[in-house]
């Protein structure tokens, strides 16, 4: 019997250009100048960072930039002990739910310099950007979150972010 | 259809070349508009919703998944996406309607057409071992139908011209068209050919746009819309992916939908036809059968906009839209979907 054909390649290969839409393009450019901004919704007063031009709740286009600090509660975690292809970070290593200090909504970003044993819910971090002269249009620019000397927020405070 | 289902209201986007705005944001202004012309809250007055896109328009994984953005989800939806047209998204919510629980859906559908390079974007839609690998493009593959089309049939390049022509002219009155001109037929036919026997104006625009439908069951139809456009009948039947295998110079796919639609049962006022290339609009109007008088792509159909994904949906829109401003009493709206007509919908629409 002949070998089985296990394996056939097709490469496929397509460029795309990218339209960021209106609230994404203040994001990015914001990102660019070394600012985070969240955007407001008009109707139900959320601020959302990533800002993806509408209220996810309630579909109101989101309206009114808001300058955030990039200091930031952590709301939840997970230690990531399993190696996959493109992992950029080196293992054992942590991911966070952050809530930035003026934010409704949170998203995931890894914790930097702290053991993994160390990390509780409720412990105050701060972005670590690259650079300056490395900033462009995306979040990349923020390395990771990394503790600051602040007292950790109690759990009821951030018990509707998780 | 055991409970009635209606388009009571809709709402599209001017179409263009390249739209400035993100996925969600061009959905965000149509579902807002069609459920705001029967002042239906979506958050609260919609029971289903269903949503037709293709996320290698884009080329972002999940983009239907951000694209949902555009709906309020909360409190929590009903949703359902196909990686189709929105045509058949109406469809999958015209049966959903017919369990009985709820009286309205919402159907949505957005085409970024403008992201990728279309021609070989579409390519990926065929056989991917033996197909798509020789690339294929998407003019060609319809080149190589209108070719056989003309071989087999009495019809002419001169008959796709006067598509051409008549399609492009009908659009100068669509607020929504792109592609809108006046030219003859004999200026058409000296063009150069683009993919022989394929010329430019025998080939649909690059269109970036999107469309919102509500439909609505029974009395909630009559209490949300003066004159309801009631879908009398609807069915899609599609053929082999092989080519070899199928009669690329006729459309039998449409012929069976039309004739489960019940399209012959009565004489048409209005058809709109989902043919991007020229000649397609010949081959689906030989399997259709229409009664003279009817009123051929009013709107423009796809030569004068094509935003992939949601221009099926248009043809919908369009019909029903005739029939809510009482232009016409019968309407056949026909979606297609892959290479040369592979995929048919026809629809049937009637007021009361």
């Amino acid at each position: 019997m002949t070998d089985m054909v296990e394996r056939v390649d097709t490469p496929v290969h397509l460029s795309y250009s990218f339209v960021a839409g209106f609230s994404q393009q203040r994001w990015l450019e914001g990102l660019k100048d070394g600012k985070l901004l969240g955007m407001r919704c008009p109707e139900c007063n959320n601020v959302y960072f990533p800002p993806l031009g509408l209220c996810a709740l309630d579909g109101a286009s989101l309206a009114g930039e808001v300058p955030l600090s990039g200091k930031a509660t952590v709301t939840s975690f997970t230690t990531v002990n399993v190696p996959f292809f493109g992992q950029q970070m080196e293992i054992p290593y942590v991911l966070a739910f952050i809530l930035l200090d003026g934010a409704d909504e949170v998203f995931l970003y890894p914790l930097l310099e702290l053991a993994v044993e160390d990390v509780r819910i409720g412990m105050r971090v701060e972005a670590q950007w690259v650079s300056e002269s490395q900033h462009d249009f995306t979040l990349a620019n923020i390395i990771g979150f990394r503790p600051i000397d602040e007292p950790d927020v109690e759990l009821d405070e951030v018990k509707a972010y998780q | 259809m055991k409970r009635p289902v209606a388009i009571v209201g809709s709402a599209q986007l001017h179409n263009v070349r390249s739209s400035p705005l993100s996925d969600a944001e061009m959905l965000n202004r149509v579902v807002r508009e069609a459920a705001a012309t029967v002042d239906l809250n979506p958050q609260t007055d919609i029971g289903f919703v269903c949503f037709g896109s293709a996320d290698y328009l884009t080329g972002v994984p999940f983009s239907f998944v951000r694209a949902t953005d555009c709906y309020p989800a909360w409190p929590p939806m009903s949703e359902s996406h196909l990686e189709m047209d929105g045509a058949f998204a109406l469809y999958e919510a015209v049966m959903r309607l017919q369990h009985g629980d709820i009286d309205t859906a919402l159907v949505y559908s957005f085409g970024k057409s403008s992201l990728g390079d279309l021609t070989t974007v579409l390519t990926l839609q065929m056989d991917p071992y033996f197909v798509a690998p020789l690339r294929p493009d998407s003019i060609s593959i319809a080149a190589l139908q209108a070719a056989l089309f003309l071989a087999e049939t009495d019809h002419t390049e001169e008959e796709m011209a006067n598509v051409a022509s008549a399609n492009r002219r009908r659009a100068m009155s669509n607020p929504f068209a792109q592609l809108r001109w006046d030219r003859s037929v004999d200026e058409l036919l000296v063009e150069p050919y683009l993919v022989q026997p394929l010329r430019r104006h025998d080939c649909p625009p690059i269109s970036d746009g999107a469309a919102a439908v509500v439909l609505a069951v029974g009395d909630r139809a009559r209490d949300l819309c003066e004159r309801p456009a009631w879908i009398r009948g609807i069915d899609h039947r599609i053929e082999s992916q092989h080519f070899g295998l199928r009669d690329l110079a006729h459309s039998p796919s449409t012929a069976a939908a039309a004739r489960n639609a019940g399209a012959d049962k009565a004489p048409i006022d209005v058809a709109e036809i989902h043919a991007p290339f020229s000649h397609q609009e010949l081959i689906v109007l030989d399997a259709l059968r229409l009664n003279a008088g009817t009123d051929i792509n009013p709107s423009g159909g796809a030569l004068a906009a094509n935003p992939i994904m949601s221009a099926g949906l248009l043809r919908i829109i369009e019909a029903a839209e005739s029939i809510i401003s009482r232009d016409a009493d019968r309407a056949l709206a026909h979606a297609t979907s892959g290479p040369c007509l592979q995929q048919n919908l026809v629809a049937v629409l009637e007021g009361d």
